[in-house]
């Protein structure tokens, strides 16, 4: 199953006949094992030369599984080529359809794992595995029926032998599995804890705490070993679980012809030639123990792609809604992230035309508003409407039409600065991106790198946080959409970034602006202020009255004047501040 | 020899030809010349590695036609152009390359096959670089000064044959001293100065001889281990470079790792030896992987030889089977003979099962007493570390080494060993037995491993060349999913097709298809030759020709059945059974060269702190991460007790790294620190490490939370302060209200159940600060905030920390140390001006043109 379901549609039809092709040259081997018993007989006969007729059925045999396992091979590149190419276009679509939030750190190194390392694995495996694999498998039980024509009580053992033999050998590959998995996730347990202790040495030191003796790091370490341990008793059984019931099948095989010799149903020659037999039967089995690494971390891999297939992906309306005036309205929006409650009943209007400001602890769900308008994320419950029309009635192009976005999320792509900017607008005239550029304070990153194709860098790496941003803002600028959505950058506030926010801002003063604000600048010439706690709206209005009113929001803006005048000093407020700061009556109090 | 041949066997080992034809012709010495060539196929933007190197086809100067190859250092290749020089040494007696050279003119053209194996691969961060050569390989010491950081310490010691070389020009390096040695075999080896150069790596190449000497005496001499000395031999004295000589990549310029006891044998010289002081024996730190594993020897040989003799306990069952079969076929059939051989295999069978199942057991036990004692001495080591050390890029040191090499080891020590001893003591035993029985047929074994191996030399004709153009589109491939993972949000607010992405999977794809199709029919040949089937017909065909023609018993053919088949496929087995030992090598080479990191040193630090306030005086303090480069120059500052001290100053001046010593991130290089009480004056270094972590308390921006209760975040320093002294601290740092809003109140477990923004985490750590309660604190960039939601209340938090003791605090915003008892302004390592804001402020200078810039900016 997973294999046709790494397949596209039509490489699908191809797997019956390789399996049957498959079956066949493992028949081959099987026929050529079993012209043995002829061939040996006709050897240690009193004429030997009985034997050459066998040994030329032998050789055509032999032949004819060459041809047909090379054919089986050249098959298999084209079973691995339509499986790598319909893959990668597979995951590249999926992707694109994937909601923006799926998206966390380790998710992108998944995404990424998929892409990039799991597909040119399943082609190696496709193209160097799936031949001998699937002969091995077939061979044993080729054999053991052949046998029911040549001797049937062996051929009987044989075939009760098969399912004990492929069972052994899953059982044993699945108890190492659980043994490597264990110890991998203890060895990986004590990694992170030894990375985490080397990061927080300064701390630990400063509290004496560097040993390892009763540290969550000693434990980690004790559990390490310990399972270094336990992973013997499912390794254990799991290695003699396989190798017994090899012997066990060879032990049998050779009772039953130690029976039928001295009953007198087989001669010497024959008992020989079937001993010869009985090894053939079991020598797949242990191409496929050696194989069983392989196989594994194929499947590991064929598990990678497809868990990324699996994601769900965001639906798209039959029909386009068609976008009226440029407002932007939250009815009831719910959001949850894991399980986690990020947004709870949030409702606001913002009227076309106007700016509102969303302000508000961090961590309290603001940029979330942002990505629902932009359906970088889908609510889960209530309505988000832009332009009069909820956001899952548009087909995405028509949506972002209505938008420019600067998102700290949606940053630069690899390529250059020019390029870059003009994904707003492909069709901008050169002189339109300039002004767009130089209005957002651009072209000084220009000056700086030299030229307008100088390279951004991976996610945009050779820029600082406040560059990035004030990129996106030319990019905004550019798009001229009828609604900004806007979130102000925390770090790398520089002047020069300040004037990129104020200057789209007052670009699109005739539009309609949702702004995360930080700046008191940003925030004093909103329109309306949404103040946003612990996922919920608790204030909304215009400032001067929400001032007025002496509430949450009240109280963030004085704080934030304040903060923006503060200075470091000695403390001077006497003894109670002093033995606030120092709960133990430290010395400093002395003075 | 024909051309053909060699030809055919470099194209076989991945060369591939280019015609190169002349543009320019310099004279850089009279016997040194540059020649520039455009070479489009060659320099095709491809990466041309540093130093690598390629095989021209000089024309023989008597015989035409005929061709000799020489090697010959790539100089100034440029992609964009398509364009290469090479420098050659017009040399006398000339040889064929020099010849052609001295007599070439624009619009000649010559060919040469290149290789892009040949890397210049140093280890990790060496002390220093020592290159060593005669004109022959200055062009690749050129390219390998081009490469090296700045920082780094080279010494480079030249060889001049005539007078003239010592013009020869040597791409100049901030770090490097030049000095010229005279002609003779001896010269180079002789030239090495005396001094300890533990953990320098050397590269040296030149003549054949000198390099022989040169190798012997920096081992010898001088103590480099092998492993951290690359040598090549580029020609040989009085000796035309033979064509034989050259057949293969590397057979000009043998590149060894090897081990001493294939050492040419030492010729002292002794002049030099005169003069050896008794120097201490230099280390390298790359030696620190052999040792480590050298715990492991013993019982990996212990267990390697008990996996051999398994592996012939579980052949012995097929002997004995083959001997069965004899017996029945003499007519033997009576249970009495049968029996035993019967009872014998299986025994064998089950001991060997039992034995393996046992060895495996004790890898194991090993492995995990291993893994254990590496693991507590990597931890051990980190908490003796400078806490300088601990900075992102070693943070992925500690990731590597606990992370992958860890589990390489372990892979190592309980499996590839007994693999690789498996693979090869079975198809061993199997093949000596065999030869025992008849030696004819047993030799026919032989042929299909023989096609095997000629059909994988067909197959892998030019495959280095795709091998490097495979790992290229890997890379970019990589290098595409991750960008197109990085932009979605980016495709998918402003439109795209991952199309880029789309095209590199295609390129990928269709560059597998056009390098593995063609040679899908020579891959399964070669597989086939040496599967069971294969064998089976060549066992019984050749048995039946030496049967009927009487060459041998019927009987002896049936070893042969039971064993020979499995011949083949244990060949692969060995191929890859060898590439986790190298793996685990490098990884005990990497996890060594850290537990080599210098430590603190602590010798001297026994000393208790005095009582009374503290104070800090920096005492002409210089400091440098390199010798050689300091970072901080002579300075001088006094921190009295009770007063704040602010250090400013552009980025880059040494604000941090000042602000770091006094908790001895990294011991001074010159000068002092000293703690300050009253009269008594003590040198940090002297403190206990305890104390000196007790009276200096820091706090930074970039704050570490470990995944423990806030509580125990709180109390890490004081684990036996109270919950009254804990909830003090959490209320005077303004957290203590955010923390009762988590789930579990004080012991919501950091990252679990309790996620705290930026500023959160930040006054976390301040209430973490507060309960330890140092007389002295250090913070930097604590006031340059990620989070201005909560700014205020960090601010709040600051304030009471500071209370009254003796701060120092690196400032990025003037305006919030205008309050300071004293401010420091540091300038490229020095402290340029000090004061009170207002006298700073009166008098030109450093810091009233800051205060004016950062004036502008709020205006
Ligand atoms: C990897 C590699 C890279 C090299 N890169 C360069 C390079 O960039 N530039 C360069 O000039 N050489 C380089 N060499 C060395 C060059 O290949 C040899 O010097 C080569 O032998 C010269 O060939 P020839 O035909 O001129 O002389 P040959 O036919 O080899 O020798 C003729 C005579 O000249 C002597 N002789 C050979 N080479 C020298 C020499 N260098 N100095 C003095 N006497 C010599 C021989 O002993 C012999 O007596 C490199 C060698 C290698 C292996």
């Amino acid at each position: 199953m997973i294999v046709a379901a790494l397949l596209p549609a039509e490489a699908r039809a191809r797997l019956v006949p390789f399996a049957l092709l498959a079956v066949v040259a493992a028949a081959l081997r099987a026929a050529s094992a079993l012209l043995l018993v002829p061939l040996l007989g006709g050897l240690f006969s009193q004429s030997p030369r009985a034997a050459l007729p066998w040994l030329g059925a032998l050789a055509v045999s032999v032949a004819a599984g060459w041809i047909l396992e090379r054919h089986l091979v050249i098959r298999s590149f084209d079973l691995g080529f339509a499986m790598m190419g319909s893959m990668n276009q597979r995951l590249v679509d999926h992707l694109m359809a994937v909601q923006i939030g799926w998206f966390g750190a380790e998710r992108q190194a998944q995404a990424k794992r998929a892409l990039a390392g799991a597909v040119p694995e399943l082609f190696a495996s496709t193209v160097n595995l799936a031949t001998q694999a699937s002969i091995c498998v077939a061979l044993p039980p080729a054999i053991a029926i052949g046998l029911l024509f040549v001797a049937w009580p062996l051929g009987l053992v044989a075939l009760a032998a098969v399912p004990l033999l492929f069972g052994a050998l899953l059982l044993g590959g699945r108890l190492m599995r659980r043994a490597e998995a264990d110890f991998a996730a203890a060895s990986g347990e004590v990694a992170a804890r030894t990375e985490e202790f080397a990061r927080s040495q300064l701390m630990l030191r400063a509290a004496g705490r560097t040993g390892t003796s009763g540290t969550p790091l000693g434990d980690a370490i004790a559990t390490q070993r310990r399972s270094g341990l336990r992973i013997l008793w499912f390794a254990l059984p799991g290695t003699l679980a396989f190798s017994l019931a090899m012997q066990a099948t060879l032990l049998a095989m050779v009772a039953v012809l130690a029976l039928m010799f001295t009953q007198g149903t087989d001669d010497a020659v024959r008992t020989v030639a079937l001993i010869v037999v009985a090894l053939r039967f079991l020598e797949p089995l242990n191409t496929l123990s050696e194989l069983f690494p392989a196989l594994e971390s194929t499947r590991a891999a064929a598990g990678r792609v497809l868990s990324v297939l699996d994601v769900p992906t965001q639906t798209k309306p039959e029909r386009d809604a068609r976008p009226g005036p440029a407002a932007v309205a939250f009815r009831n929006v719910c959001f949850a992230a894991d399980g986690k409650r990020v947004l709870e009943n949030v409702s606001f209007v913002v009227p076309a035309g106007t700016m509102t400001a969303i302000v508000g602890p961090s961590g309290s769900g603001k940029s979330t508003i942002l990505s629902l308008v932009a359906r970088l994320l889908d609510a889960d419950a209530g309505e988000v409407e832009v332009c009069r029309h909820d956001v899952r009635g548009y087909r995405p192009d028509t949506l972002m039409e209505q938008l420019a976005v600067v998102f700290q999320n949606v940053q630069l792509f690899e390529g250059g600065i020019a390029e870059n900017i003009r994904i707003a607008r492909p069709q901008a005239s050169d002189a339109d991106l300039q002004a767009a550029a130089s209005a957002a304070g651009v072209d000084e990153i220009v000056a700086r790198l030299g030229s307008w194709d100088a390279p951004v860098g991976e996610g945009g790496g050779a820029l600082s946080g406040g560059e990035r941003q004030r990129v996106s803002i030319a990019r905004a600028l550019l798009k001229q959409a009828p609604i900004l959505l806007l979130d102000e950058a925390t770090s790398g506030l520089d002047t020069l970034n300040e004037a990129a926010v104020a200057t789209a801002l007052s670009r699109f003063s005739h539009c309609t602006v949702l702004v995360v604000a930080h700046r008191l600048e940003t925030i004093a010439h909103a329109d309306q202020i949404v103040f946003v706690e612990a996922g919920r709206v608790v204030e909304s209005g215009f400032r001067e009255s929400l001032v007025a009113a002496g509430g949450r929001f009240a109280a963030y803006w004085h704080h934030r004047r304040d903060a923006q005048r503060w200075q470091m000093q000695h403390s001077h407020a006497g003894a109670l501040r002093d033995r606030m700061a120092s709960p133990a009556g430290g010395r400093t109090s002395v003075t | 020899m024909a051309r053909g041949f060699q030809k055919t066997m470099m194209t076989a080992l991945g060369a591939t030809d280019h015609v190169m034809t002349v543009l320019s012709v310099t004279d850089l010495t009279p016997g040194f010349r540059r020649i520039r060539f455009s070479a489009p196929t060659m320099i095709d933007g491809r990466e041309t590695p540093t130093a690598s190197y390629v095989r021209l086809w000089a024309p023989d100067p008597k015989e035409p036609g005929k061709v000799h190859q020489r090697g010959y250092t790539l100089v100034e290749p440029d992609a964009a152009t398509g364009q290469v020089s090479f420098d050659f040494v017009l040399h006398e007696p000339m040889g064929p390359a020099s010849a052609w050279a001295a007599a070439a003119k624009p619009g000649d053209t010559i060919t040469a096959s290149y290789y892009m194996f040949h890397k210049f691969e140093p280890p990790e961060d060496p002390e220093g670089y020592l290159l060593m050569g005669d004109p022959a390989a200055i062009p690749a010491i050129n390219a390998i000064l081009g490469v090296l950081p700045p920082e780094a310490r080279v010494v480079i010691i030249l060889q001049a044959h005539a007078p003239g070389d010592a013009a020869i020009p040597v791409t100049t390096h901030p770090g490097a001293d030049v000095l010229w040695t005279g002609p003779g075999t001896g010269a180079l080896a002789g030239a090495v100065p005396h001094r300890d150069w533990s953990n320098w790596y050397a590269w040296v190449a030149a003549e054949g001889a000198a390099i022989k000497e040169l190798r012997a005496t920096l081992n010898r001499v001088h103590g480099f281990p092998l492993s951290d000395i690359k040598h090549a031999a580029y020609w040989m004295r009085g000796k035309a470079m033979r064509l034989r000589k050259e057949a293969g990549p590397s057979a000009g310029e043998t590149v060894t790792r090897d081990q001493p006891t294939t050492q040419p044998p030492f010729v002292p010289i002794a002049a030099a030896n005169a003069a050896a002081p008794a120097a201490p024996r230099p280390r390298w730190r790359s030696q620190r992987g052999v040792e480590l594993l050298g715990s492991l020897r013993w019982k990996l040989r212990a267990a390697g030889a008990l996996q051999g003799l398994i592996s012939l306990m579980q052949l012995a069952p097929l002997v004995l089977m083959a001997e069965l079969g004899r017996r029945l076929l003499a007519g033997e059939g009576r249970w009495e003979v049968l029996s035993p051989l019967i009872l014998w295999a299986i025994a064998l069978y089950g001991a060997a099962a039992t034995l393996s199942a046992g060895l495996m057991l004790w890898l194991h036990a090993v492995d995990a007493q291993f893994g254990h004692t590496l693991r507590v001495s990597i931890v051990t080591k980190l908490a003796r570390l400078p806490l300088g050390w601990f900075t992102d890029r070693n943070a992925a040191t500690v990731h590597q080494a606990v992370q992958e090499d860890a589990g390489r080891l372990h892979y190592m020590v309980t499996h590839a060993v007994p693999d690789v001893v498996a693979g090869i003591v079975t198809p061993l035993a199997v093949i000596l037995y065999l030869f025992a029985v008849d030696a004819a047929l047993a030799a026919m074994l032989f042929l299909p491993l023989i096609a095997f191996v000629a059909l994988y030399i067909l197959m892998m004709r030019g495959v280095a060349d795709k091998l490097v153009e495979f790992a290229n589109w890997t890379k970019r491939a990589n290098a595409a999913a991750s960008a197109f993972v990085e932009a979605l949000p980016v495709v998918r607010v402003f439109g795209g097709d991952g199309r880029a992405l789309r095209a590199v999977l295609d390129g990928q794809a269709a560059f597998l298809n056009g390098w593995q199709r063609p040679m899908a029919g020579r891959k399964v040949a070669s597989q086939l030759a040496i599967q069971p089937p294969t064998f089976l017909l060549l066992i019984t065909a050749a048995g039946c020709w030496r049967v009927l023609s009487g060459g041998m018993a019927p009987a002896d053919l049936l070893p042969f059945l039971f064993l020979g088949t499995v011949f083949g496929a244990q060949i692969m087995t060995v191929m890859y059974g060898f590439v986790p030992l190298r793996e685990a090598k490098q990884a005990a080479r990497r996890i060594g060269l850290l537990l080599e990191e210098p430590e603190l040193d602590r010798s001297r630090s026994s000393r208790e702190l005095p009582p009374g306030p503290l104070g800090l005086r920096f005492d002409g303090v210089s400091f440098g991460y390199r010798p050689g480069k300091p970072v901080l120059r002579d300075v001088d500052l006094v921190l009295k007790p009770g007063t704040m001290t602010a250090l400013v100053g552009p980025s880059g001046a040494g604000k941090s790294t000042l602000a770091g010593l006094p908790g001895r991130f990294h011991d001074v290089t010159d000068g002092a620190i000293r703690i300050v009480s009253g009269e008594t004056e003590i040198d940090i270094r002297q403190l206990k490490p305890e104390a000196l972590q007790r009276a200096v308390g820091f706090v930074f921006q970039d704050v570490r939370l470990i995944k423990e209760t806030l509580r125990e975040n709180i109390a890490l320093a004081r684990p036996g302060a109270t919950m009254a002294e804990i909830e003090a601290a959490a209320r005077a740092a303004r957290i203590h209200e955010r923390i009762l809003a988590a789930p579990r109140g004080y012991d919501s477990v950091v990252g679990e159940d309790a996620r705290l923004s930026g500023g959160e985490a930040q006054r976390l750590s301040i209430a973490r600060a507060l309960l330890a309660d140092p007389p002295m604190l250090v913070l930097d960039e604590a006031t340059a905030f990620a989070d201005p939601e909560s700014e205020h209340l960090v601010q709040q938090a600051l304030s009471a920390l500071v209370g009254r003791r003796t701060v120092l605090v690196v400032a990025h915003r003037l305006h919030t140390v205008t309050h300071a008892d004293c401010i420091a302004v540091m300038q490229a390592g020095r402290i340029v001006q000090s004061g009170r804001h207002q006298e700073l402020l009166a008098r030109p200078g450093l810091y009233r043109d800051l205060w004016q810039a950062g004036e502008r900016k709020s205006a």
